[in-house]
């Protein structure tokens, strides 16, 4: 399992000459007991029966037999497994970027004070509370080639003069798939960077605008700066995101066309549980897994010394 | 930051519009969608609003009464017809479940956010890194070894088997969220209790509960909406009829290529409708805590 930095652990609550109530480690595991018991059955023994499947030859058709390796191998060497795993880092840089990008400008935007902010804000929400499944409805109307929505506005205004293949060009669909995804996305990354900005000392502002900073550099040199350890942990959760992303091509592309959308998820599942191959299926989540560590560890580094350990609250 | 210079307006006005089209444009289309008849959605060159607005698919999915063009037709394809009944029962399985599951959050997550945020034991930072970093093992690494637990319990097909996988899985957001709704609590309160004889878990549940009542909510809230938007674990482990939430009945629904776009998008208003509403409340819980928090 991933070791989670010195994450936000607030400081210990009551100090020395505060101990009112003795054995407070007692209450305490009590308190906890139930949500860590429920936690670690479900984290820890699927995590080991995972790592154990993935050592045999596992189906629900024949006896298990342990085969060290040969999953992993076998894995590796399938064509169609490479091809997953490129489309899933390209659809992870490219939302992620897109996210990121589009999350720090809607953020800007609603920090700003204007005509409709009350309604805007809001508003931006929405997408975050659409379960990704039917996102995935959603955006296939959206971009259908034969009778979607953006063909049929983009050529009743006059922009194109016949339709555009949306999701049966490789390309188009790749594309497609990712607007989809940051639509999605784009909700919880702008909170979380919009809360961020609002913490933002005013002064800092007023201070680089009497030095004659315009708003670019405002921007470079006053909010990035302040913001790092939240942008840092929204990277960081639309990779996960990114990696991980299975509901939406499930309803809008199928992974298609040909494996144009095909992503490491969707790969997975179907060779547990349409192959039927389990062994096959766990050594690809463990390989899923220890990719998002090392992409998880890598991005931890670019934190600000010490910003997850003080206490923030 | 009153005076802005023309450009500025424009700037800002027109990032707002794009914005607000971004977010809101799929909603629009999918409503258009779901009323309009659908020869006037498969018109070509597009011409959606010749045959004005109809409230069929509405009435089919809640009354089963097939729409009159599907009748001239002469396919009604009863297969999808049949499936799309389910959604109204599914928006019913799924808000169950997360009921079940925001509640076991809340009296589960406040005990533990309430042993890290305001008793010293040793083990506090452990217990909170283990927590939060079973929150990174990605979701379909543990689909697998789901299955052979759920199926093992004899619980596949049980919401019972949902409920405890959720509450897992939002578990670790409702303590880090609770943790710092409690510590913005004035300690001093909590104190005097202390001296009025208070043990821990009547301080918790008389004192700290109703003074954070906003962020629990909001924490509840939040793991609802976790819960009922959840796709990956229902599908595997939920897949017979009665026992299907709306994201699957909808995901089934929307892999076979014959089903009528009206009638999909209808089902897909009524499913979001009831979560579009929490978004509201969850917003104004979020930005203030995200706000007060980080300062």
């Amino acid at each position: 399992m991933p070791p989670a930095q010195n994450q936000t652990v607030p400081s210990a609550a009551p100090r020395r000459g505060a101990g009112r109530w003795a054995g407070q480690g007692r209450t305490a595991w009590l308190l906890i007991a139930p949500a860590v018991a429920l936690v670690g059955l479900f984290t820890i023994y699927p995590l080991g029966s995972a790592l154990w499947t993935s050592f045999q030859t596992s189906s629900p058709l024949l006896p298990p037999t342990f085969v060290g390796l040969k999953n992993y191998q076998e894995v590796a060497e399938s064509g169609y497994f490479l091809k997953a795993f490129q489309v899933t880092a390209g659809f992870t840089l490219v939302t992620v970027i897109l996210t990121t990008v589009t999350a720090l400008g809607a953020a800007s935007l609603l920090r700003e004070t204007f005509r409709g902010r009350r309604f805007l804000r809001p508003v931006t929400l929405l997408p975050w509370a659409v379960p990704l499944v039917v996102t995935g409805v959603m955006w296939r109307w959206i971009f259908n080639p034969q009778w979607g929505a953006l063909n049929a506005v983009l050529y009743s205004a006059g922009l194109i003069d016949s339709y555009i293949p949306w999701l049966s060009d490789p390309n188009l669909a790749f594309i497609a798939v990712s607007i989809a995804h940051t639509w999605s996305q784009l909700p919880l990354a702008t909170i979380f960077l919009l809360g961020a900005f609002q913490a933002v000392p005013r002064e800092q502002y007023e201070a680089a605008s009497i030095e004659g900073a315009g708003m670019v550099d405002r921007f470079r040199f006053v909010t990035l700066p302040n913001v790092r350890t939240v942008l840092v942990i929204v990277v960081l959760f639309e990779v996960l995101m990114g990696l991980t992303a299975y509901d939406i091509t499930y309803s809008m592309t199928a992974g298609g066309p040909g494996t144009a959308t095909s992503l490491v998820s969707y790969f997975t599942w179907s060779e547990a549980f349409k192959q039927l191959n389990f062994g096959h299926g766990a050594a690809l989540a463990v390989i899923i897994a220890l990719v998002a560590l090392v992409l998880i560890t890598a991005i931890l580094r670019a934190l600000p010394r010490g910003a997850l350990s003080e206490d923030q609250a | 930051m009153n005076r802005r210079s023309p450009v500025a307006r424009i700037t800002l006005y027109l990032g707002a519009a794009l914005l607000a089209s971004f977010t809101l444009g799929p909603f629009v289309l999918s409503l258009i969608a779901s009323v309009t008849p659908e020869v006037g959605l498969l018109s070509f060159p597009p011409d959606w609003f010749r045959y004005g607005f109809t409230l069929d698919n509405y009435r089919y999915i809640f009354t089963g009464e097939i729409p009159q063009s599907f009748i001239v037709r002469g396919d009604i394809r009863s297969m999808i017809s049949e499936e799309i009944l389910q959604v109204p029962g599914a928006i019913g399985t799924s808000f169950r479940i997360a009921f079940v599951v925001m509640l076991l959050n809340v009296a589960l997550g406040s005990m533990a956010a309430y042993a890290i945020a305001r008793l010293r034991w040793r083990g506090r930072s452990a217990v909170f890194n283990f927590l939060l970093g079973s929150r990174l093992i990605p979701a379909v690494a543990l689909a697998l070894p789901y299955y052979g637990i759920v199926q093992g319990l004899k619980l596949l097909n049980n919401p019972l088997a949902l409920v405890l996988i959720y509450a897992v899985l939002t578990l670790p957001l409702t303590v880090l969220l609770l943790i710092a709704t409690f510590l913005r609590i004035p300690k001093a309160i909590e104190e005097s209790a202390q001296l009025d004889g208070l043990g821990p878990f009547q301080v918790l549940r008389r004192i700290t509960l109703p003074l954070a009542a906003p962020g629990v909510v909001g924490t509840a809230l939040f793991a609802f909406m976790l819960s009922y938007t959840e796709f990956l674990f229902a599908l595997l482990l939920a897949t017979s009829r009665e026992s299907r939430t709306l994201p699957v009945s909808l995901g089934v629904v929307s892999v076979n290529p014959d089903v009528s776009v009206g009638l999909m998008h209808a089902a897909v208003i009524i499913g979001i409708l009831p979560v579009l509403i929490l978004a509201v409340p969850i917003w104004r819980f979020m930005v203030q805590g995200l706000s007060e928090g980080a300062g």
